[in-house]
């Protein structure tokens, strides 16, 4: 019943987004329009473009990337047992904002932007598996410390791709395109894989000693979990930038609302993070409209700015309200 | 010694020549156990004994660098870890759940090496979680969260965990740990039926006289070693108290149940 309502809620929610990203423009179309240009017999050409060409894909690629971000987070956190890991854990979106750096340095200009980040993202998560059998947080935090300081020294050599390598590493949806959308879709499978990992996740969580009595495999369970984080975290990166919070925040308000099984969880943070990424792209697109020259271009309001504002203070909330991202010990 | 320590082909579960260690430090050396069906072992010694190692190993959590561990005598690096696990059940020492979790929801983690991770997606009570629940006297917690419920509660709930596999061998890493002198009582008295209807059980105990009134057998370690395997009347002596223990110690029969029982001079 009450999974029932969740379900019911959160579809009305998607709805009420994606119908308000349909809605909110510079050009103000009516709803009637919109309908039309959707359901493929608009009115005047331009509403067409409007609609299916910069608003729809928008949205979209920000559902896509929030479910992306909130299902890699919970993995990630599932693989180190600790509900303050995120995908940033794993470095990959600060490989993704190297590669990008380097390859505008190599080849200024060049329209492969996405796939640098998708191929740097992918590199970042093959050296976390390479180097970081040990301790897999500590070696993902360290390998993002490092790509952050060859970034930062590459930006230091050369200014020129700032803005672009800025925009990657806050993480923004502005003009995102069909193609992007069509990039982003496939990668939405890792959402069902997460899923079916969810049994051996939660023999996981009852720590590694426990769950290899209970016959989990030890080398295999973390490194399926973890490479399905890895891939979902550089979908989300390529298609909307390192985006801060939402793989946080999202997990542990599902956490608060389902409980920390993972066959709810998975589903419940990928929806949520979903629902809060479009939000926040929703408001950092109105903010832009308002912005003096108002710009909701590429150069708007990056979403980014909007989940770091939103969402610090709300995981501070969160944190309070007693859903401690605690660790229970038996006794 | 007064028992006739299992031959090692006929144990349910056998170290053979183990040499087991972390790193660089070998903490159990050549070391071999058997251990027959039906029986319940207490494993002691004083602290860094490689009482825990042993344990540890006989559950393949850790892998022996030679030797092998026997089940029913097949090595269990042999052996694929979920057939292990439906054989085997493993109490640790410290365990962690997720916050929020509910009793039910740990047991139901039991039936893992039964059902298998795919048919684990679907949630399903079933009669082994209810008799392990009904067994350890958690059935009226079931869906409490385990963070509600008191130390002694909480270790009830991860011992109906561990017989939720339904498995004929037990291993327990000092289980009576986090519970009150009543519960720790509860839980031997429980081992002891366990070992009557027929399941191998190995302990870790920390508390001798508990050791020597519950266990069949005591086998005593001291620096990774076997020092004294046999009855309790055979190992809880006062000069096995005197060189494992450091302890000087006079030894009565306990005048219930006519075990050995140390107390301090």
């Amino acid at each position: 019943m009450r999974a029932l309502a969740l379900t019911v809620g959160a579809a009305l929610a998607v709805a009420a987004l994606v119908a308000a990203h349909l809605f909110v423009g510079r050009s103000a179309l009516a709803p009637g329009d919109v309908a039309a240009a959707l359901l493929g017999h608009a009115r005047e050409p331009a509403h067409e473009i409007i609609v299916l060409r910069f608003r729809l894909p928008r949205v979209l690629v920000g559902l896509a990337a929030g479910a992306l971000l909130a299902t890699s987070g919970v993995l990630v956190q599932a693989v180190v047992r600790n509900p303050l890991a995120e995908p940033a854990t794993t470095g990959v979106g600060s490989g993704a904002a190297l590669a990008v750096v380097v390859s505008l340095l190599v080849a200024p200009g060049h329209p492969y932007v996405a796939l640098a980040a998708l191929l740097g993202a992918l590199a970042a998560g093959g050296l976390l598996f390479l180097l970081g059998r040990r301790s897999l947080a500590l070696t993902g935090i360290v390998l993002g410390a490092v790509f952050g300081a060859l970034t930062s020294f590459a930006l230091v050599l050369d200014s020129a791709p700032m803005g672009t390598v800025l925009r990657w590493l806050v993480g923004s949806l502005n003009a995102r395109t069909t193609a992007d959308w069509q990039a982003v879709a496939p990668w939405l499978l890792t959402v069902p894989a997460a899923w079916l990992l969810a049994s051996r996740m939660n023999a996981w969580a009852l720590g590694e000693t426990t769950a290899i009595g209970l016959g989990v495999r030890r080398l295999l369970t973390p490194a399926a979990v973890l490479g399905v984080a890895v891939l979902a975290a550089a979908a989300a990166v390529t298609a909307a930038g390192a985006v801060a919070f939402v793989g946080l925040v999202a997990p542990h308000a599902a956490r608060m609302l389902v409980g920390s099984d993972h066959r709810r969880l998975v589903p419940a943070a990928a929806a949520l993070g979903a629902l809060l990424l479009s939000a926040a792209d929703l408001v950092a697109f109105a903010v832009s409209l308002e912005l003096p020259g108002a710009r909701p271009d590429v150069a708007g309001v990056p979403v980014g700015a909007v989940t770091a504002l939103i969402g610090a203070p709300l995981l501070v909330h969160l944190v309070r309200r007693g859903a401690r991202p605690t660790l229970q010990e038996r006794g | 010694m007064t028992t006739s320590l299992p031959d090692p082909a006929a144990a349910v579960l056998a170290a053979d020549r183990i040499t087991v260690g972390y790193r660089d430090a070998l903490v159990l050396e050549a070391l071999s156990l058997a251990v027959g069906a039906g029986t319940a072992t207490a494993l002691v010694g004083p602290n860094g004994s490689g009482k825990s190692t042993l344990l540890a190993a006989l559950a393949r959590v850790l892998a022996p660098r030679s030797g092998a561990v026997l089940l029913d005598g097949t090595p269990l690096r042999d052996l694929p870890t979920r057939a292990v696990a439906r054989r085997i059940a493993l109490l640790p020492q410290t365990s962690t759940a997720p916050p929020g979790a509910t009793v039910r929801e740990l047991v139901e983690q039991g039936r893992y090496p039964q059902r298998g991770p795919w048919a684990m997606l679907r949630r399903t009570d079933d009669a082994a979680m209810e008799r392990a629940l009904e067994r350890t006297g958690v059935a009226h917690l079931a869906d409490r969260r385990l963070a509600t419920l008191s130390g002694g509660e909480r270790q009830r709930a991860w011992i109906a965990m561990a017989l939720a596999q339904e498995t004929d061998v037990l291993l327990l890493d000092e289980p009576t740990t986090y519970l009150d002198v009543r519960h720790q009582l509860d839980l031997l008295r429980l081992v002891g039926r366990l070992r009557d209807e027929g399941m191998t059980v190995v302990m870790v105990l920390h508390d001798l006289n508990q050791a020597a009134r519950y266990a069949d057998r005591v086998v005593a370690l001291r620096a990774g070693r076997i020092v004294a395997d046999g009855t309790p009347e055979s190992v809880v002596t006062p000069a096995l108290l005197r060189t494992v223990f450091e302890i000087d110690a006079v030894v009565v029969p306990d005048p219930v149940s006519g075990r050995p029982h140390f107390v301090e001079r």
